[in-house]
């Protein structure tokens, strides 16, 4: 059964084994952000309807040159703080602006202080939205991305850390279609709704 | 007791009307307008970010940046922009009340910036702030281990009352006792109090502000979950 829940909140007495987004005292099992509760026999977790990024391992994300310095460049990951990217690891030279497509290596959980896989973007657009959303862009076994491609013949990249990148033919179609995902993750069968709203708006 | 009534028509016992309205400021990552009686409060939340200056940063947790200020408009006689020693009093308080909802050592090294501005003052607007601040942070998706519910509570014209408003400071007698829960834990995350008051009282007046901040929790939950409306199942 799935509802939402606030920071505090008391989901069960019982002994489960706990997901994201909990705290356990005195045995008993808290929600500690607002968000949408996943509970089952044996396990809780809870979905955070907002947040900032925090980063994992093997995430792929769409990031930023912001500087360059000496040795390496400053990158903007859409998180806490920025990450140094040394310039022996990259063969060609970047410009401050460029945008990149990355697998974060290493991180303490924090922020992110390695990159590799790095994959230079051609010119395009980045549209910014919360880190949390990004499992309902791409949609059960890409669903929602398959639909937003189509109907918008663009081509997406999305970062898990929040930034989407795009090359669209129909570009304000496709961002009036993510702010539709966005501002309404929370509700049930979104992969029709935005293909009805997408074909009526083509 | 209920029949006695304030001069602005409230029991004893009674709040003044909230009205709460979450993320209305696009570009903060949490935010919050809140109306208390004449109060009027908007309470923003960005962060975790970089700290600057880089030495105040601690290894160990993040640190909450709260600033309480006062619009210029906010009071029947112009205030001073500059923050006085009351906006810097209010502001190191409550951002400690604040530290003991937001699990800030999730976040080391980081900042929490909370910028609240009082548009219209009318009496209990640190408290106000303080309501405001946590639902923002909660909007803002930071876990936290429950919501600060603060209320004021305190004494005028020799009776226990909750909620005062600027008619009642002003009485003769009167005690302002300023109280934050962290709510459901009911417990007390600061405590502040203006005028004399002996022991007995000082615990009724507690227990009154707890009652108080009971209410105030139960329309801080319908806030947050009005924000995300939900037709039928979920997901």
């Amino acid at each position: 059964m799935k509802r939402i829940v606030i920071p505090g909140e008391l989901i069960t007495e019982q002994k489960k084994k706990v997901g994201e987004n909990i705290y356990i005292k005195d045995n008993v099992i808290y929600s500690s952000v607002l968000g949408l509760l996943n509970e089952t026999d044996d396990f809780v977790s809870i979905v955070p309807l907002n947040g900032p990024y925090i980063p994992q391992e093997n995430d792929a994300v769409v990031c930023v040159v912001r500087n360059i310095t000496a040795n390496g460049y400053i990158i903007d990951v859409n998180s806490h703080s920025d990450c140094f990217l040394p310039k022996s690891i990259i063969t060609r030279e970047l410009k401050i602006g460029q945008m990149l497509f990355a697998r974060v290596k290493g991180t303490d959980g924090v922020e992110v202080s390695d990159l590799d896989n790095i994959n230079i973007l051609p010119d395009g657009l980045i549209y910014p939205v919360s880190s949390v959303k990004i499992p309902r862009i791409i949609g059960k076994n890409d669903s929602m991305l398959n639909i937003l491609k189509k109907y918008t013949s663009s081509n997406i990249l999305v970062g898990r850390n929040g930034w989407i990148w795009y090359v669209s033919k129909n570009g304000s179609l496709l961002e009036s279609a993510l702010s539709l995902i966005v501002n309404n993750s929370q509700k049930s069968n979104l992969t029709n709704t935005i293909e009805e709203y997408l074909k009526n708006n083509q | 007791m209920a029949t006695v009534k304030r001069p602005d028509g409230r029991s004893y016992d009674e709040l003044r009307p909230i009205t709460i309205e979450l993320g209305i400021a696009k570009n903060a990552e949490g935010s919050c307008y809140l109306e208390w009686g004449k109060n009027t409060v908007i309470a923003t939340v960005n962060g975790p970010k970089p700290v600057l200056p880089k030495h105040l940063a601690d290894p160990s947790k993040a640190i909450i940046n709260y600033k309480y200020r006062m619009a210029t408009f906010s009071v029947p006689e112009r205030k001073s922009p500059v923050p006085g020693k009351r906006d810097k009093e209010i502001s190191l308080v409550s951002g400690q009340a604040l530290e003991a909802a937001v699990m800030i050592d999730q976040f080391p090294n980081t900042m929490i910036d909370v910028n609240v501005l009082i548009l219209s003052a009318d009496a209990g607007t640190r408290v106000a702030a303080l309501t405001a601040a946590s639902l923002a942070a909660a909007d803002a998706g930071l876990p936290m281990r429950g919501i600060i519910s603060a209320v004021a509570a305190g004494r005028a014209n020799k009776q226990i009352v909750l909620d005062l408003d600027k008619e009642d400071e002003d009485t003769e007698d009167a005690v302002d006792m300023a109280c934050a829960f962290l709510m459901p834990q009911k417990e007390l995350a600061l405590l502040q109090m203006d005028g004399f008051v002996d022991k007995k009282e000082c615990s009724k007046i507690l227990e009154s502000a707890l009652v108080g901040a009971e209410k105030v929790y139960e329309i801080q939950k319908k806030a947050l979950l009005d924000k995300y409306p939900v037709e039928g199942d979920i997901q």
